[in-house]
C-alpha cells in the first residue's frame, strides 16, 4: 500500500467525520493486520474498482453507531433499524466516495461500488485480494471507530 | 413553477439511500419546496419524472440499475427542458464536466449544505 494512496482516504474519514460530528476528529496509531477483518459490532465495505483494487472498511461498536446515526438524522435510535443502518451506509459512501475524487484528480481512475454493511464480531472477509490491511483508529465525539484499508495497485 | 426562496416548488428526489432522501426533502421543504415523491433508481426516477412532472428533480449518480447520469439523459429525452440536479458524493472534474455536458443544470456534492440550496434552486429554475 502507498502512502499517496492512504492519505486521501484517511483525510476524507476526518474531514468528513468532523462535519457530521461538529467536532475535531483525531487519528490513532496505525497497525496492520494479515487480511480484512471486521472485529466490531458494525462495519460497512466498500470495494473500490479500476488501476487500485481494494476494500475500505469503517467499522464501530454498536453504542458509537447508534450515536453516529442519531448524530446524522437529528433523532434517537435505540437499535440498528434499517434508516439507522443505511445513514452508516450513506455515511461510509460520503467518504469514500470523496477520497476517490481526490485520487482521480492524480493519476487513479477509480470507480466505488455500493457499500454493504454487516453486524456481529469476528466477520472475516476471504478474496482474491490477499492484502495486508492498514487499520487507522479514529477517536471521535461519539466514540472510537476503525478506518481499514486493504489496497493494492492493480498490474496490468 | 419559476421560484425564489419563498415560492413553493415541485420537486423530486432521487436517491437509493433513504438517509439521503430523508436528508435533501427535509432540507427542500425548508426553502418552501413541496415533494413530488421520491426514486429508488434511475429507472424508478425516469418513470416518476413522467407521471409526476415536478419542477426540478435532485438525483444521485451512484444508484443499483440505472445510474443518475442515464437517467438524466433519459429524462431529457422526454422533456428537453427538465430541470435535474446532481447530488452525489463525487466530486472529480471529469464525472462533474459529464454530468453537465448530458445536460445536469447544476451539481451539488454531499453531504448536503442547506444555505446555498435556494440558490441554486432560484438560478436552475430561472434558466
Amino acid at each position: 500500500m502507498r502512502l499517496d494512496h492512504i492519505n486521501p482516504i484517511v483525510d476524507s474519514a476526518i474531514t468528513v467525520l468532523a462535519e457530521f460530528t461538529g467536532s475535531p476528529v483525531n487519528r490513532g496509531d496505525m497497525k496492520l493486520r494479515r487480511r480484512p477483518s471486521t472485529s466490531r459490532d458494525v462495519a460497512t465495505i466498500i470495494r473500490l474498482k479500476g488501476n487500485v483494487d481494494g476494500r475500505i472498511i469503517i467499522e464501530m461498536d454498536g453504542s458509537t453507531a447508534l450515536a453516529m446515526a442519531g448524530l446524522m438524522n437529528n433523532d434517537l435510535f435505540r437499535e440498528l433499524d434499517r434508516l439507522a443502518l443505511d445513514t452508516l451506509m450513506e455515511l461510509a459512501n460520503i467518504i469514500v466516495a470523496r477520497a476517490v475524487s481526490s485520487l482521480n484528480e492524480l493519476e487513479f481512475a477509480l470507480r466505488l461500488a455500493p457499500p454493504l454493511i454487516f453486524t456481529g464480531t469476528n466477520v472475516s472477509c476471504f478474496s482474491s485480494l490477499d492484502t495486508e490491511t492498514l487499520v487507522v483508529p479514529l477517536h471521535t465525539n461519539v466514540g472510537d471507530m476503525n478506518l481499514s484499508l486493504a489496497l493494492r495497485m492493480k498490474t496490468l | 413553477m419559476k421560484t425564489g426562496q419563498n415560492i413553493p416548488f415541485k420537486f423530486l428526489v432521487a436517491d437509493d439511500s433513504e438517509f439521503a432522501r430523508k436528508s435533501l426533502i427535509m432540507a427542500l421543504s425548508r426553502i418552501g419546496g413541496n415533494l413530488a415523491g421520491e426514486a429508488f433508481s434511475g429507472q424508478d426516477a425516469v418513470q416518476k419524472y413522467r407521471c409526476l412532472k415536478p419542477d426540478i428533480v435532485f438525483m444521485d449518480i451512484t444508484m443499483p440499475g440505472m445510474e443518475g447520469i442515464d437517467a438524466l439523459e433519459r429524462i431529457l429525452q422526454d422533456d428537453s427542458s427538465a430541470k435535474v440536479v446532481i447530488v452525489s458524493s463525487l466530486s472529480h472534474r471529469e464525472i462533474v464536466k459529464n454530468a453537465l455536458k448530458k445536460g445536469a443544470k447544476h451539481y451539488i456534492t454531499k453531504p448536503i449544505q442547506i444555505a446555498p440550496l435556494a440558490d441554486i434552486i432560484q438560478f436552475v429554475l430561472s434558466r
